[in-house]
């Protein structure tokens, strides 16, 4: 999934912005490293094996040759790269522990796991099953995780979230540690989203909250008419906590304001008032508890771009094209001048907007991001001007140009994936038109 | 319930109750600031980096395959893929002209003619 940057692929333009390089100019070790590859002598040997076009100048097989020499550089280049991010890692996996690692016993062994799985989920519970800590079923996996013994309650909402086939298996097989038997939708809530705390993105709280659904009227047969019923009742209470609970909020809802919204929620018919009545009392007089995300966190901090690669992008109120190297991660897409900047020059929140090929008349492969339904509104960005400052964006649409088709089709892909509305928005949406279509008189 | 939720929304809350980053410093902080711990952030972004230019290099790299690997290279298919890799050309050339210079002195800068540099104004 890891695709590669985007590549050189797009001829000069006055107006555009060349580099040339990937690194900015002044590193020493850009310089550094080119020196001492190369053929020997610097003339012209090509290696006996490969083939070289008889109707070339002489000229271009001089060409070739650099081709080549520059071919050993890029690999040097690039172990050197993979090298020094193995060695950083480390640092950081190793950062306030003590040198525990010598001595492998179980105990330390399992202690390393847990570390390994706060930092990577994926990758601590491998090396658990890989040192027969755990075994490598989805039963096991979800009693690891329900029991959470050291484990970051975040990492485990990451795991559990996730879209791969097993771990939906591990999500089902945690929910079904969970014991909602004759316990209220608040009080199952409560005990649910205290054992991890739930992720940001739509997709995957969708997931979870599904299940937990699913789960929940398996425990509490006829409560409810149907799944979806208990999910959006769900999602209510959830809203209803945050409304009632924080500071920011200034009009809080009533009680029969929560009666009323939820009318026609039990597929076209409501539920009793009393239930909805002491679902609201509940969540009034005592908030959720929710697992804390203390900032040390080291789960969601590691980048783990959907996708990245040079771009070429149009100005907003100049209409220049500058190329830029793009990262699309937490639905969002960040823009920096070379790869090796550490803040990015530009960030455009993918929420709420729409993507679409387009035609341009002066470059190739065009994509344009633009709000639907509203063309003159200013999409919600910001930028960094070139005094430091950062200002707010200027762009009713984001027109970009990708330097080969095939490159422009993978992008598109990866943007649409991670433009998503809350699950809370759709089902909203789709919950308007269940109740308007079976009102009752 | 629409109401509801686009009260939080105005609020700048997810429905849990998460803040969202709505504003454009918000935005930045949320990017830039992954770790409280500044040294362990450091390195994150450190990693970032070090990724980004490996993805880059490694495309470099596959371009060049493309063109070297091919057992039925010809002049014209020589041609055509050096205008698709302008860029790459061009940086390979300003790589062999700065190689002799000493190290330390930033050859680079004295090539205007080039364009090496990104314009800064946006």
């Amino acid at each position: 999934m890891r695709k590669g940057c985007g590549g050189p692929a797009v001829q000069r333009d006055s107006d555009c912005s060349w580099h040339g390089r990937q690194e900015r100019p002044l590193s020493p070790r850009s310089r550094g490293e080119h020196r001492g590859f190369g053929s020997p002598g610097g003339t012209g040997n090509s290696s006996p094996s490969l083939r070289v076009p008889s109707d070339l100048t002489a000229e271009e097989r001089q060409e070739l040759e650099n081709i080549r020499r520059r071919k050993q550089e890029l690999l040097a280049d690039i172990q050197r790269l993979k090298d020094e991010i193995a060695e950083v890692a480390n640092e950081i996996e190793n950062l306030g522990s003590t040198e525990e690692r010598k001595n492998m016993q179980r105990n330390k062994q399992v202690a390393v796991g847990r570390k390994k799985f706060n930092m990577d989920p994926k990758k601590g519970i491998q090396f658990l099953i890989e040192n027969d800590l755990l075994k490598n079923t989805c039963e096991d996996i979800a009693q690891f995780l329900y029991k959470g013994e050291g484990l970051n309650k975040t990492a485990i909402g990451d795991y559990l979230g996730e879209r791969d086939e097993f771990n939906i298996q591990v999500l089902h097989a945690f929910v079904e540690l969970h014991e909602f038997t004759d316990l209220n939708l608040v009080q199952a809530l409560r005990q649910f989203l205290w054992s991890f705390r739930l992720p940001g993105e739509a997709q995957k709280i969708d997931r979870m909250m599904e299940a937990f659904a699913q789960r929940y009227c398996q425990c509490n047969n006829g409560m409810f008419q149907s799944t979806d019923t208990c999910y959006v009742l769900s999602f209510a209470i959830i809203m209803l906590n945050t409304s009632l609970h924080n500071p920011n909020v200034k009009e809080k809802p009533t009680v029969e304001k929560f009666i009323a919204m939820n009318r026609g929620i039990n597929d076209g018919g409501d539920l009793p008032e009393e239930l909805l009545r002491n679902l609201y009392e509940s969540i009034k007089n005592e908030p959720f508890k929710i697992p804390e995300d203390d900032g040390n966190d080291l789960t969601h901090t590691f980048f783990n771009p959907d996708r990245e690669g040079w771009l070429l992008k149009l100005g907003g109120r100049v209409k220049t094209w500058k190329r830029r190297w793009f990262i699309l991660t937490d639905n969002c897409l960040y823009y920096f001048e070379y790869t090796t900047d550490k803040e990015p020059r530009g960030i455009i929140p993918l929420e709420n907007l729409s993507i679409r090929e387009v035609e341009d008349s002066k470059k190739p492969n065009c994509f344009e991001l633009y709000i639907p339904d509203n063309k003159d509104q200013v999409i919600k960005a910001c930028k960094t001007e070139a005094d430091g400052r950062v200002v707010e964006g200027n762009h009713t649409v984001y027109r970009i140009s990708a330097p080969t088709p095939e490159e422009k089709e993978e992008w598109i892909k990866s943007i649409k994936a991670a433009i998503s509305k809350d699950p809370f928005y759709d089902m909203l949406t789709a919950r308007k038109k269940k109740v308007s279509s079976t009102k009752r008189h | 319930m629409e109401k509801l939720y686009k009260s939080l929304e105005q609020a700048s809350l997810s429905p849990l109750g998460d803040r969202r980053p709505s504003t454009k410093k918000e935005l930045r902080k949320s990017f830039v600031k992954r770790c409280k711990n500044p040294s362990i952030n450091e390195k994150l972004h450190k990693i970032r980096t070090l990724n980004s230019t490996l993805k880059c290099k490694e495309h470099d790299l596959a371009m060049i395959n493309q063109l070297l690997d091919d057992p039925k290279l010809t002049a014209r298919k020589y041609r055509e893929w050096k205008v698709v890799n302008t860029l790459l050309i061009q940086d390979i050339y300003q790589q062999q002209q700065a190689t002799p210079a000493p190290e330390g002195s930033p050859q680079e800068l004295k090539k205007p003619s080039s364009s090496a540099y990104v314009e800064s104004s946006i």
